[in-house]
């Protein structure tokens, strides 16, 4: 029998200026999650918007991802590092971010997820991460990246259920 | 800024009949050449179609290739597709008209020795039940995974079905080897207004 998913969860829009944005507690009641964000940054250049789960801090996140300027074919990058790359905003202008968390609640795979995210005076970009646990994840920390970048004010962030 | 989500754990899992609607889901628990939905017809309320999807090959040492066809028609000058991917180092174009692969998804489907590393992918199936038009997919998929050539890949496509007909089946095959133990597809059904 079809069954209504797409479930929102959480939805919390910024009434000030925040480095970072978590959401703990994340039942397992879902197989993928969705999270969107749509806002602005204070940095003028490029700089990483990135995500981390459960808390961890160590290099257990491979990423790859291409990355296209508004001119020039397009570049792509791939590192292991202490987070996972969900996007590349500007202060240019507003930016969305749409990141598919895949099998969140799994606990006999890698942890994969798809993002993309665009800015009409800014970057487009697309993005493929894994994070090497085989733990369900419980909570999802956003991060607006380098010392001194923040969410502004007025960002939101929309946290998304999906059932298998 | 933390948020805990305690308040809404006892939302579950939703109810019938909504927008967005999960139809299947097919997790493998032996290895198989391919996964087919089969029962889209009873589905044609809906608008548009989604496959959400973690894969891997059981092709052992080399990535494989992920490719779909459907109502079981396995011509190749059917299908063509484009794709767009970075794989770490450089960005890409490709076109296939054709060709083996019939709808092509991927060419970085994981190999089975990377153990635990699926490839993700969000397909969508656009106007799948309509007879007067060509049949319309598009996908994001990807894997940060250590395969042979790098880094794994990111990529986003198209492909056409050149045919008019409703759909009744999608397939979803590793071209190579089989589907290994673990891949999970779903397919959900979207409504239009």
């Amino acid at each position: 029998m079809p069954t209504n998913t797409y479930t929102p969860l959480a939805n919390v829009t910024l009434g000030s200026n925040a480095a970072t944005v978590t959401f703990s507690n994340i039942p397992s009641t879902y197989r993928d999650l969705i999270i969107v964000i749509n806002g602005t940054v204070n940095f003028a250049g490029a700089d990483s918007t990135l995500i981390r789960f459960n808390g961890d801090n160590a290099s257990n996140y491979s990423n790859v991802r291409m990355v296209g300027t508004g001119s020039g074919s397009g570049t792509s990058y791939a590192d292991t590092a202490s987070y996972a790359y969900i996007g590349v905003p500007t202060s240019s202008d507003r930016f969305a971010i749409v990141t598919q968390v895949m099998d969140y609640s799994a606990t006999d795979k890698h942890k994969t997820l798809l993002s993309r995210h665009g800015q009409a005076s800014g970057w487009v970009t697309a993005h493929a991460g894994r994070w090497a646990s085989n733990t369900a994840i419980n909570s999802v920390t956003l991060l607006a990246n380098a010392s001194g970048v923040v969410f502004y004010s007025g960002t939101s962030f929309s946290l998304y259920g999906v059932i298998a | 800024m933390p948020f805990g989500l305690g308040f809404f754990a006892a939302a579950g899992a939703g109810v019938a009949g909504g927008s967005f609607d999960l139809l299947e889901t097919q997790v493998l628990g032996t290895a198989t050449a391919s996964i087919t939905f089969s029962s889209l017809s009873s589905y044609s309320t809906y608008q548009h179609l989604q496959i959400r999807f973690t894969a891997k090959s059981t092709r052992t040492g080399d990535q494989s290739d992920l490719n779909w066809y459907a109502n079981g028609n396995t011509t190749t000058s059917h299908y063509a597709s484009h794709l767009l991917y970075g794989n770490g180092s450089s960005v890409a174009s490709q076109g296939l008209t054709n060709d083996i692969s019939l709808g092509f998804i991927s060419g970085s489907l994981p190999a089975s020795n990377r153990a635990n590393q699926f490839q993700a992918g969000v397909i969508d199936i656009l106007d799948p039940f309509e007879t007067t038009k060509n049949k319309t997919v598009r996908f994001l998929r990807g894997s940060a995974s250590s395969w042979y050539l790098g880094a794994g890949d990111i990529g986003l496509g198209s492909g056409v079905f050149l045919s008019t007909a409703a759909l009744s089946s999608f397939t979803i095959r590793d071209r190579i080897a089989n589907l290994d133990v673990g891949s999970r597809f779903s397919l959900y059904g979207i409504k239009a207004a």
